[in-house]
């Protein structure tokens, strides 16, 4: 079974609200993924869903044909969007954590990245700007050996030249057996480092291709596309 | 090194593209030893798959060839790299000849031109 | 992986903890001192000090239980510690440890405070010689009884502190008011344990063992109510336990 991640009529509501309707999916390994959708569409909640974070209403989520649980946290390396490393740690701290509860951390991988970046080891978290913390997530994300990586919006707040370092993260990382999945609303930033992309908007998957044939066959990018489809 | 790709054409077929123009003006010569897809890629800023894409395309056209244990390598087929040149070349004047066309010149207007503007 | 839980949730409360004990005993030295002089009005405030921080101990250990699990599991840390690949049931039982821990040191800093302020070497000596003392003359029955008793302490002290999680796991579904929620889940958790109880003492009741009790006033008797009373609050826990559990797990609501 080589699918990294499986969805089948996966559905997840809240109350009343609906998040995600009945989404199929089938992720192969080595692909680099967007997932594409306008805010609140529910691509945060299918991240959160492979996670484990929340539990389906209907339908299952598969990684490694496994339901989400301790041995698919072990696979998988999640980028939240926001700040959730404890803030009275110091950066060497927060390696020793990642290290400690990842078999697949390398330590050696995520120093050498801070020190490319300058980013001193002995600071509190606490003490960091906004863009310094979040390279240090993706950092400590990027250093882990896993099988899926599931990025939400990790360019979303921060300026060109950081988004070009993260996204040059996201290749040089990348291997055939592992897959990422980006989850964000600018797409003309992260197009060009996809292979495949998934449309979904209010709750709802509208459409799955690879670039490369959304160009060749409708002669656009995927980012005039999307303005396209998802025009308001 | 400087890659530019524009957002309506699969990107595989335009590093393809500028692969071949690197080869033609001499900047990978014969036997040029590739860097490596990922490296490239990096480079470009593109998909690794995207980057092999475009070379496995090149080696179906013979004009890169890989060695198990040394790389990727230019073709030394020097004949074959001519080739490559002039189609390029035809394909460029066939361009510019319908699109001169479409202005409204004829086949000896387009010809007067050229000599006009050697001749300079 | 429990091991290493408890390791980083030390690492956080000692933050907090290990400064104050320092404080405590530091003014309990100072207040000492100052006792042996005439200086009236520091001592006035240096025991005003020491009061200040003796409450703040109380005070901190009820504020760290509750905070240390709002904050590290229900709030934006949810994201790291539910997606390491550990249980959330050893998320739990880590804190409910830790908490047990700084429970037992507080009481130790409290009683060092107060030997420092109030004690001489004679009568620590005397204490002790006569604790010895006690405790070499208990028979076997009296010791499993009070190791008992020492048990239904702890699980006690357990359902307090599984009351407080299993309200906030309550709580944190509701997207609005959570804090207020969760208070009102902590008094709705409390009256339900209360009927539990008189139930269950009513049923003992209407077995006229409460009779049978105060006729002998055997030890054995006492020892078997004791048991007795032990594995209906061990049952109330892992009931409290299973709520927390069940609530993390499958109806996690991180923002």
């Amino acid at each position: 079974m080589s699918a990294i991640l499986e969805c089948r009529n996966l559905t997840k509501k809240f109350g009343s609200k609906t998040a995600l309707l009945d989404a199929n999916l089938s992720i192969e390994r080595g692909r680099i993924v967007g997932l594409l959708g306008p805010n609140g569409s529910g691509k945060t909640t299918l991240i959160k869903l492979a996670n484990g974070l929340l539990t389906p209403t209907f339908g299952e989520i598969l990684i490694n044909g496994m339901t989400p649980g301790v041995e698919t946290k072990k696979a998988v390396s999640y980028l939240p969007d926001q700040n959730y490393l404890p803030d009275w740690m110091k950066v060497e701290d927060i390696i020793t954590f990642f290290s400690d509860f990842y078999d697949n951390f390398s330590s050696r991988k995520a120093y050498d990245m801070l020190s490319r970046l300058n980013i001193d080891k002995e600071s509190r978290l606490k003490t960091l700007s906004k863009g310094t913390k979040e390279k240090v997530q993706l950092i400590l994300v990027m250093s882990r050996e896993a099988d899926l990586y599931l990025l939400d919006e990790p360019i979303g707040g921060v300026d060109p030249a950081a988004r070009d370092y993260i996204l040059n993260t996201i290749i040089s990382n990348y291997n055939e057996n592992a897959t990422v999945l980006i989850s964000t609303h600018l797409i003309a930033d992260v197009e060009k480092v996809l292979d495949d992309i998934i449309f979904i908007n209010n709750g709802s998957i509208i459409l799955t291709d690879t670039v490369d044939n959304i160009r060749e066959n409708k002669g656009q990018s995927v980012d005039s596309l999307f303005r396209e489809v998802f025009k308001c | 090194m400087e890659w530019t790709f524009s957002p309506d054409r699969p990107i595989y077929l335009q590093i393809v593209e500028q692969i071949k123009l690197k080869i033609i003006s001499g900047e990978y010569p014969p036997g040029y030893r590739i860097e490596s897809v990922r490296d490239l890629a990096e480079d470009a800023g593109v998909n690794p798959n995207t980057m092999q894409r475009a070379f496995s395309e090149l080696e179906r056209e013979g004009l890169v060839f890989t060695q198990r244990t040394s790389g990727r390598f230019i073709t030394e087929d020097v004949n074959k790299i001519k080739e490559l040149k002039d189609s390029m070349a035809i394909e460029l004047i066939s361009e510019f000849f319908k699109k001169m066309q479409e202005m409204g010149y004829s086949e000896a207007e387009i010809l007067e031109f050229i000599e006009s503007i050697v001749k300079e | 992986m429990l091991d290493k839980l408890l390791k980083y949730e030390i690492k956080a409360t000692s933050r907090t903890f290990l400064p104050l004990y320092g404080a405590i005993i530091i003014m309990s030295i100072v207040n000492r001192a100052l006792m042996v002089t005439d200086f009236l009005i520091p001592q006035v405030i240096s025991s005003i000090i020491l009061g200040v921080l003796f409450v703040s101990l109380f005070a901190f250990t009820i504020v760290i239980l509750v905070q240390r699990f709002q904050r590290n599991l229900l709030q934006s840390e949810g994201y790291l510690m539910f997606t390491i690949p550990v249980k959330p049931n050893s998320l739990i039982l880590s804190k409910m440890i830790v908490f047990f821990m700084w429970g037992v040191l507080s009481i130790i800093c409290g009683i060092i405070s107060v030997f420092i302020l109030a004690g001489n070497q004679l009568e620590l000596k005397r204490i002790l010689s006569d604790l010895l003392t006690v405790l070499s003359r208990m028979n076997i029955d009296e010791y499993s009884f009070a190791l008992e008793v020492i048990v239904l302490l702890i699980i006690e002290v357990a359902i307090g502190i599984l009351m407080v999680y299993a309200s906030l796991s309550i709580g944190q579904v509701f997207n609005k008011n959570k804090t207020l929620i969760s208070f009102g889940i902590f008094i709705g958790i409390f009256t339900l344990i209360q009927i539990f109880v008189s139930v269950v003492v009513k049923a003992f009741n209407f077995f006229n063992l409460e009779e049978t009790l105060m006729q002998t006033g055997d030890i054995k008797e006492i020892q078997i109510i004791t048991l007795i009373a032990i594995l209906i609050n061990a049952l109330i826990a892992a009931a409290l336990f299973y709520v927390t559990n069940y609530m993390l797990t499958k109806k996690l609501n991180l923002e």
